[in-house]
Formats: C-alpha cells, sequence, structure tokens
C-alpha cells in the first residue's frame, strides 16, 4: 500500500481524480429511476468540474513517475479546461435538454475533459497516446451525436477514420523513437538524444509529433476539420474545437522543452520551422475561410488559424511567458469559439442549419443571441477591445521580443507579420456570417419566432459574453497567467 | 473622474442605459452624451484660446496594467481639443438628423454613444495603446450603422469599410509591440530638446510630462523615461527609435509606415480612398454626417499626434512625398467629384479632395501650413456634415440622390437652397467663410516652405477653381433654374428638426469664417511643436 502511494501520489492528481468521480456519478445516475434522471447528468458534471477547479487552484507542483508532470503548464491547462468542462456541459443543459440520450452526452463531455487533463500532464509518450485517445474516442461520439442524421453520421465516421490514421501514425513514431533511445518519457530521450541519436529516431519524434499537430489542427493534418465541423452539432464543435487543442498545446510545451535537446536540432531552426509551419497554417486559414458558405465551416478554419497561433507562441519557447502568452490566447480563443457555437446551436435549432443562406436573417428570429454571435465572431477576428485582441497581444509580443531581438530569429518576427495579416484577412469570412446573420433578411419571411431560450444556455452565453469583453480590457491576464506558472 | 475620462465613461453608461430606457428616450441620451462632450471640448478649446500653450491640460490618469505600463490617460492640447469640439457638435447635429430613427432606436443610439466614446477616446488618448484600442473600437459600431441601417448594398460597404480600416492598421499593432519590446525594463535616460522643455516643462513642479526634470542648470536636461505607452514619453525616446532595427529597416521608418498606413486609409488619402464612395453613399444620412465630420479627421489627427512626434526623422524623410500624395488627393478628388452624377458620391470625392490640404500643409513643414491642415480639418467637419445633412433633407424628399433628378429646388425649398448655397460657397473655401481660413493657410504655408513645396502649393491652387466649378455647378443643377420635376414643386422647406440640424452647422461656417481668431489661436501652439519635432528631424 505505502508503495503504491510512493508510486502514484494521489495528492498530485486530485483534480483528475475528481472528474473521474464526477464521470462515474453521471453514469450512475443514468441507471437510477425517474424520468428527469437525464437531466441531473450535466450538473452532476458541472459540480464535478468546479470541485476539481476549486481542488485545482491550490494543488501542489510534483511528478507521478514519469508518467505524469504536474508543472506550470499542467496547472495552467487545468485551470482552462475545467471552467471550460463546465461551461459546455452547462450549455449542453440548455441546448439538448430535448435530447433522449440521458447521460451519454455529458459522460462523453467530460470524458473529453479527462483526456484533455491526461494529455496536458504528460510527461511520456504512453500516457501522452493514452490521453489522445481518451480525447478522441470521446470526441468521435460527440460529433456524430445525433441520432438518424447521416451528415453527423459522416462526420463521425471521418473523425474515427482520420483520427485512427494519425494515432497509427504517431504509434509508428514513437516505436521508432522508443528503438532508437530506449526511452519513452520525454526526458529520457532528451537526455538519449542529448549524446546523439540515429536520423531515423529525428523522424520517429516528427511523426509522433503529427498526432500532437492534428489535434491543434495545423496544416497540413488540419484537412479533416472543416468536414467533422460541418457534419457536427455545434455543440459537439465546441467540444472537439477546444479542449483538445489546449490539451495538444500544453503537451507540445512540454515536449519541446524536455525531449529535443540542442544537439538533436539548433534552437534557432527549431523555432524557425515551428514559426514557418504556424505562419502556414494561419495564411491557408484565412484564404481558404473566404470561399466558405457554412458558419460552421467558417469557425473550423478559424480554428485552424487560432491553433496556429498558439503554436506560434510556443516557437518562443523557452522565453520567459511565452507559455502563458499561449495559455492566455487558448483563454480568449475559447471563450469566444465556444460562445459562437452555442449561438449557432441556438440558431441552427431554429433555422434548421449552419449554411449562410439558412442563418439569413436570423436577427429576426433571435436578436440578441445574433447580436451575441457577432461580438464572439468580432472577437475572434481580434477586434479590441474584445478579447481576441489580447490574447493576440501576448502571443504577438512573445514573436517580436524573440525576433526584433536576434537575427538569427528573424523568422518569427515575419511570421508574426504574417500573423497580422492572415488577421485583416479572415476578419472578411467573420464578416460573412455577421452579414448573413445580421445584414440579411430571411430567405422565407416567417412570422413564428425561434423558441425560447432555456435559461442554462442563456446562463452559458452571459459567461462567454462576460469573458469575452472583460478578457479584452485584462491586460495584467498575461503577467498573472505568468506568475501562475 | 476628469472631465475628459468623463467623456469615455459617460457615453459607454448612457449606452448601457439605452437598453433599459423608453425606445423614445433614447435619442436624448445619445444628445446629452454628445452634449457633454461639445460642452467638454468648448471648454478646453476655450483655455486655450484664452491661454495659448503647447502643454497637455485636463490631464487625467487612472492606472491600466502594471506589466505593460499602460493606463487611462487622458489629456488634450488645442489639437486634441479641436477634434473633441468637433466629435460632440457633429454627434450632436447627427442625431438631431436621425431624430426620427425608427428602426430599432435605442440600438442605433446606443450604437452612436459608443462611436462617440471610442472617438473622444482616439482624441484624447496619451497613451498609445489606449490610442490603438479607441481607434480600432470605432469599427465595432460601425460596422452596424453602415451594414444594418443603411442603403441597398450596405452589407458590401460595411465589409468593405470595416476591413479596408482593419487591414490599413494592423500594422500599427506590430509598431506598438517592436516600441515596448526596444525600451528598456527599466526605462532610459534622454536628452529633452530644447523646444519641448519650453512647451512642456512645468517649471514649479520640476516636472516634464509627470516625470521629474532637473531644471536648475543651464546644459542639456534629461529626464528618465519609464517603459510603457505614455506617448509623450514615446515622443522624447525618437532618437532611439531611430537606432533601433526592426527586419532590416529601422524601427522608426517602420513605425511611420505603419502610422501612416492606417492613417492614409482613414482620411482617406488617394489611392486608398476607395472604400469611402461606398461607405457614405450606403451609410445613412445622420451616419454619413459622422463619418465626414468626425471619422476622416482621425486620420488627420493619427499623423499630428503620432506619426510625426514619433517618428520624426522618418517623417521628415517622406514628407515631400506626401506632400506630392496631398496634392494629388487635392486635385483627384476635385476631378472625380466634377464627374459624380449621385450626391453623395460628389460629396465624398469632395472629402478626398478637402482632406488632402490637411497632408499637404502638415507635412509642408511651416507652422502656417500645419496650422492650417487642423482649421482644415476642423472647418471640413462643419461643410462636409452641412453638405451631407442637405442630401439627407432631398433624399428624404425626392427618395433619390441624382444631380440630374432635382432642378429648381429653391422655389418649393428657398430656405434649403440658402443653406446649400452658404455650404457650397463654404466647401469652395470662399472667403469669409469657415473653408478659407484653412485652405488659405495651407497655400500660405506651402508657398513659404522649401523644396517642391511653393510647386505643390501652386498646383493645389488649381482646386479652388475646380471645387468652385463642381459645388456651384451642382448648386446650380440642383436649386435654381426652373423646376425641372413639376411634382418636386410640392416639396415642404426644412422642417423644423432639419433646421436645428443645419443652422448651428450654417452659422458656425459664418462665425469661424468671419472668426477664426480663437480656433487658429487654439491650435497654433501645439501645431508649431508638431513643426518644430518635425524640422528637428530633418537631417
Amino acid at each position: 500500500m505505502i508503495a503504491f502511494a510512493e508510486a502514484f501520489p494521489l495528492a498530485l492528481v486530485r483534480p483528475e481524480a475528481a472528474l473521474c468521480v464526477g464521470l462515474f456519478a453521471i453514469l450512475a445516475s443514468d441507471l437510477g429511476p425517474g424520468a428527469d434522471r437525464r437531466r441531473a447528468g450535466p450538473w452532476l458534471g458541472i459540480a464535478a468540474a468546479l470541485v476539481a477547479f476549486l481542488l485545482a487552484l491550490d494543488a501542489p507542483s510534483g511528478a507521478v513517475g514519469t508518467m505524469l508532470a504536474i508543472d506550470g503548464p499542467a496547472r495552467l491547462a487545468r485551470l482552462l479546461i475545467l471552467p471550460l468542462v463546465a461551461l459546455l456541459l452547462l450549455a449542453g443543459a440548455g441546448e439538448r435538454r430535448h435530447g433522449t440520450d440521458s447521460g451519454a452526452w455529458s459522460t462523453a463531455v467530460v470524458g473529453v475533459g479527462l483526456g484533455a487533463l491526461v494529455t496536458a500532464a504528460s510527461a511520456n509518450f504512453v500516457s501522452a497516446w493514452l490521453g489522445l485517445e481518451m480525447l478522441a474516442l470521446a470526441g468521435y461520439s460527440l460529433v456524430a451525436f445525433r441520432g438518424g442524421d447521416r451528415r453527423a453520421a459522416e462526420a463521425g465516421m471521418k473523425f474515427v477514420l482520420f483520427g485512427g490514421v494519425v494515432s497509427g501514425v504517431m504509434l509508428f513514431g514513437i516505436s521508432h523513437v522508443y528503438g532508437a533511445t530506449g526511452h519513452l518519457d520525454f526526458a529520457g530521450i532528451g537526455q538519449a538524444f542529448a549524446n546523439g541519436a540515429p536520423t531515423a529516431a529525428g523522424v520517429g519524434l516528427l511523426l509522433a509529433g503529427v498526432g500532437v499537430a492534428y489535434k491543434l489542427t495545423l496544416v497540413p493534418v488540419h484537412f479533416y476539420a472543416p468536414d467533422v465541423y460541418q457534419g457536427s452539432p455545434p455543440l459537439g464543435v465546441a467540444v472537439v474545437s477546444t479542449l483538445p487543442k489546449i490539451a495538444a498545446a500544453t503537451a507540445l510545451v512540454r515536449f519541446l522543452s524536455m525531449a529535443v535537446p540542442a544537439p538533436l536540432v539548433d534552437h534557432a531552426t527549431l523555432a524557425s520551422a515551428i514559426a514557418v509551419l504556424a505562419a502556414a497554417s494561419m495564411l491557408f486559414a484565412s484564404f481558404t475561410a473566404l470561399v466558405q458558405r457554412d458558419a460552421k465551416r467558417i469557425i473550423a478554419f478559424s480554428g485552424i488559424g487560432h491553433g496556429a497561433a498558439v503554436v506560434l507562441a510556443t516557437a518562443c519557447l523557452p522565453a520567459r511567458d511565452a507559455a502563458a502568452a499561449a495559455g492566455f490566447y487558448l483563454l480568449t480563443y475559447v471563450g469566444s469559439n465556444v460562445g459562437a457555437l452555442v449561438c449557432l446551436s441556438v440558431l441552427e435549432r431554429a433555422t434548421g442549419g449552419s449554411g449562410l443562406q439558412a442563418l439569413a436573417g436570423s436577427w429576426r428570429r433571435h436578436p440578441v443571441v445574433s447580436g451575441l454571435l457577432c461580438l464572439f465572431l468580432l472577437s475572434l477576428a481580434g477586434v479590441p477591445p474584445l478579447a481576441g485582441f489580447l490574447g493576440k497581444w501576448g502571443v504577438l509580443q512573445q514573436a517580436f521580443a524573440a525576433g526584433l531581438g536576434s537575427a538569427t530569429y528573424a523568422t518569427l518576427a515575419t511570421a508574426a507579420l504574417l500573423f497580422l495579416l492572415a488577421t485583416a484577412v479572415s476578419a472578411w469570412s467573420y464578416l460573412l456570417v455577421v452579414r448573413a446573420v445580421v445584414f440579411a433578411e430571411p430567405a422565407t419571411p416567417s412570422a413564428a419566432g425561434g423558441g425560447t431560450v432555456p435559461f442554462a444556455t442563456k446562463l452559458a452565453l452571459a459567461i462567454a459574453a462576460v469573458a469575452t469583453v472583460g478578457l479584452g480590457l485584462w491586460l495584467d491576464g498575461l503577467a498573472v497567467l505568468a506568475k501562475a506558472m | 473622474m476628469g472631465p475628459l475620462t468623463a467623456c469615455i465613461v459617460a457615453p459607454l453608461a448612457l449606452a448601457a442605459a439605452t437598453s433599459v430606457a423608453p425606445p423614445r428616450a433614447a435619442r436624448w441620451l445619445a444628445l446629452l452624451g454628445a452634449l457633454l462632450t461639445l460642452l467638454v471640448g468648448g471648454m478646453a478649446i476655450a483655455d486655450f484660446a484664452a491661454r495659448p500653450g503647447a502643454d497637455f491640460r485636463f490631464v487625467d490618469s487612472t492606472p491600466w496594467s502594471t506589466a505593460f505600463g499602460a493606463s487611462f490617460t487622458f489629456g488634450v492640447d488645442g489639437i486634441g481639443a479641436a477634434m473633441l469640439c468637433l466629435s460632440g457638435l457633429i454627434t450632436a447635429i447627427a442625431t438631431i438628423a436621425a431624430w426620427q430613427q425608427d428602426k430599432w432606436p435605442r440600438v442605433y443610439h446606443a450604437l452612436v454613444l459608443v462611436l462617440l466614446a471610442a472617438m473622444n477616446g482616439v482624441f484624447t488618448s496619451l497613451d498609445l495603446l489606449l490610442f490603438y484600442v479607441s481607434w480600432e473600437m470605432v469599427l465595432l459600431p460601425m460596422l452596424p450603422l453602415v451594414g444594418v441601417f443603411g442603403g441597398e448594398q450596405r452589407r458590401y460597404a460595411a465589409m468593405k469599410f470595416f476591413v479596408y480600416t482593419l487591414a490599413g492598421s494592423v500594422l500599427m499593432l506590430a509598431m506598438l509591440i517592436a516600441l515596448w519590446n526596444a525600451t528598456p525594463r527599466e526605462g532610459r535616460s534622454v536628452v529633452v530638446p530644447h523646444h519641448v522643455v519650453a512647451a512642456h516643462a512645468d517649471a514649479s513642479h520640476g516636472t516634464l510630462h509627470g516625470l521629474p526634470i532637473d531644471l536648475g542648470h543651464d546644459g542639456p536636461k534629461q529626464v528618465h523615461v519609464p517603459r510603457g505607452f505614455d506617448l509623450r514619453h514615446l515622443a522624447l525616446q525618437a532618437e532611439h527609435w531611430q537606432g533601433a532595427n526592426f527586419l532590416g529597416v529601422t524601427l522608426a521608418a517602420f513605425g511611420f509606415f505603419a502610422v501612416l498606413l492606417a492613417c492614409l486609409v482613414k482620411i482617406p488619402a488617394i489611392p486608398l480612398h476607395t472604400w469611402l464612395p461606398h461607405a457614405h453613399v450606403q451609410a445613412p444620412t445622420a451616419v454619413s454626417v459622422l463619418l465626414a465630420g468626425v471619422l476622416l479627421k482621425l486620420g488627420v489627427y493619427g499623423l499630428y499626434r503620432i506619426g510625426v512626434p514619433l517618428f520624426p526623422q522618418a517623417a521628415a524623410a517622406w514628407a515631400p512625398a506626401l506632400g506630392g500624395l496631398g496634392l494629388a488627393g487635392i486635385l483627384w478628388g476635385a476631378w472625380a467629384a466634377l464627374g459624380q452624377r449621385d450626391l453623395k458620391r460628389l460629396v465624398a470625392y469632395s472629402s478626398v479632395s478637402h482632406m488632402g490640404f490637411c497632408l499637404l500643409g502638415l507635412f509642408s513643414g511651416t507652422v502656417a501650413g500645419a496650422t492650417g491642415g487642423m482649421v482644415q480639418a476642423f472647418t471640413h467637419g462643419l461643410s462636409s456634415g452641412l453638405l451631407f445633412l442637405l442630401v439627407g433633407v432631398v433624399y428624404d424628399r425626392a427618395h433619390h440622390r441624382r444631380v440630374d433628378g432635382f432642378g429648381g429646388l429653391a422655389r418649393p425649398m428657398p430656405q434649403f437652397a440658402w443653406i446649400l448655397l452658404l455650404g457650397a460657397m463654404a466647401g469652395a473655401g470662399l472667403p469669409a467663410l469657415a473653408g478659407f481660413p484653412g485652405e488659405f493657410l495651407v497655400l500660405g504655408g506651402a508657398f513659404t516652405a522649401t523644396g517642391s513645396f511653393p510647386w505643390l502649393g501652386a498646383l493645389a491652387t488649381l482646386s479652388v477653381v475646380l471645387s468652385a466649378a463642381y459645388l456651384l455647378w451642382t448648386l446650380l443643377r440642383v436649386a435654381y433654374g426652373p423646376l425641372r420635376h413639376p411634382e418636386q414643386a410640392a416639396f415642404p422647406d426644412l422642417d423644423g428638426r432639419e433646421r436645428l440640424a443645419a443652422w448651428p452647422l450654417a452659422v458656425l461656417l459664418v462665425v469661424v469664417g468671419l472668426w477664426p481668431g480663437p480656433l487658429v489661436d487654439a491650435l497654433r501652439p501645439a501645431c508649431e511643436l508638431v513643426v518644430q519635432t518635425l524640422q528637428g528631424g530633418r537631417p
């Protein structure tokens, strides 16, 4: 027993344990009698997430064997993931109140959250892979979560197939790394590489990185996102476009700082390569989004661009505050992104689709929700004084600080300029949605209203709106996050 | 909370209040916000007219971020005071013009109030980050004001306006960050130029821009500038921006380019003016008045406040080219206006022409020119606001704006015709009306300036002929001659609300034209300082 406690110090993973308990509580409540039992699911999950959040606020640092590292980035990721899980469940409680799925939806969301926590804390390829798989499996079901809807089924199928291939590629890479170094933990791999390593091992690392890039929807492994998001219910998109990004970004931060030592690849080269990859993603996403005619596809390309911005911040590692900038960026992104998708969920229910034509004139049915959608989209576009602006501010500041400081890192500053270009271009695609939702008249004038918006949805939207406006003026937020790490 | 902070906070609070106010009361809230701004602006301009000086007054600071050294610092010099005054005045006029707004009046007036707060933020902030946030925040209310409340092609016009101006100013964000990164964590000591000490140092407190300075000795005066975004502190470090590197060019060159791009789009200078005719034609009358009356001035103001003071060497190096660009705008705008068939497009192109004088004046590097540029910005706000109002008046009656669709309106609408005559004369720069002093000073400045500026000035005088041609010709076709469309005989003359909107502008056009003294007195010292800075940047 003592040996177990030493090998697995439960005190370090209390938040994860609390969320786990919540997951089982939802499943158990599903078995109970009563017609209202399915309503309990989201609230149990929210309670578990909030308890876990409170536990995470003052959590100790440490390591669980070589598997998990509860370090600064992991603790920061928890503080992002847990409230986000609660917010998503809250939105689900409102939007899915007519669902016949009992506790399944809430279970899947909590499952994604748990997978995200594990991935974010992973210091070993085994835990990273397990975490990513947990994220993915729960995510597959959320994407296809619309019984009888062929598009959702198609989206789920695509997600499963691509996800399976990518996870196979990742395992293939991991096996090469293990073969070359004899290690699966990041620290051990880093040490082994420091003493020199065959090229095959470097290629193995690259392949293993594909799994992370996939979750961050980085070009060229972004291709699944638009198709999957388009077919999926908006709340499913809200889950799979946010939680995996936080998890993968945190794992990337740790991976870069532990497993990629200087002898393997010169730091300036690595940073430049990451910056080039990020800039390519941003430009690709912003230009491709211009020709989309479906709000969820636009959200997908926006997610590709925003994921790339986080990656640009990681290129500035190990600079002080680069991880905090990435964290703050994710914070502002998830607030606005979830808000936008909850709005789309309400509008989709009223209009029957997320195509720009279906959304035309939504303001007649839901004026407030339509207005809020515009607010969230403008925040995603990065217009001050909304939250997205400040997220961008932090990343740009890191990239310029690194890029202007020395000539060898000039690529980072160039990438930052391209980021600004992509911002300006992508604004047009967000405006396409704004135009459809508030500027246009409905194609078929109907007197019928859009139905009422449930209280839980209103609450979720209010929280997202407060975050979107409030975070935009919280200039010290970056410093606070940096200190929290 | 000082009066300037109130000019930002009160409109925002009033905008929030519209959501609980009865729909018919929203317009009163908008008017209240505008009049408050006008009061503070008028107070400030009176103060500067009475005690001329280039210092910043009514300075008022609330901490924002300790990590970045940013703060909600507001303050105005003569330039800021004039612009604040214009912002309040034009918003009040626009609110009266939109008094009968029946589509979503609460939303409409709330948006106007947010716009007012953002404009006031640009004109009064002494913190570069706050300036930038206000600058971009202008776009947020403008998007729905054009896109929801505008005309037939409002959607395209709103999106084009938004993305065009956003794209113009994104580089400013890079500049902001680069400036911050180029300052050491502990700040730096800088030698303050003599003219800045003379203009700004507060001898009784031994401070300069809130920083301690030793004024006791005769040698070069030094201050220690902290890291942050205070505009006044950033301007003191101009030498360092000139020395710092930004991807192969000097930081000053990049920074000036970034500010210039943002400002040229807003002014708008050719060839970046192509958003303007669209936005103007599609915007509702009151929003056109705001756009021409205040928003275009943001660009001019940005160059006076940020472009030249922070990057004088780069500005001096670019000055001849920018003077030429000003001239190109003056002539091209006037030439294009001659060919317009839509009244709103005509006034929009005349704006391009008139705003060119601001560029020509500032970059002539003469006190007369720079002062004239700012006077022109102010008076153009009055005259173009009036002209857009009057176009709105005929549009309300005829539901079209084709120049050839009118004729002899002076008969049914004598008062309208008189005011149109006044507005057109003022726009054409006739002496004794407000259009005159600005253009006169700019041309006078250009003639006394060095280099190619006398030639530019000489060519710019052509615009006097051109603008007289397009304005008076239009006046002739619209208001005089026989009544070509019989149904227009029944058009009622200006009603009470229209008179209330038009008369104050008409009266001011005469008053400022006859008695530009106080305005010029208030503007001159601040403009003189800008010119000294620009000349200090010459090699």
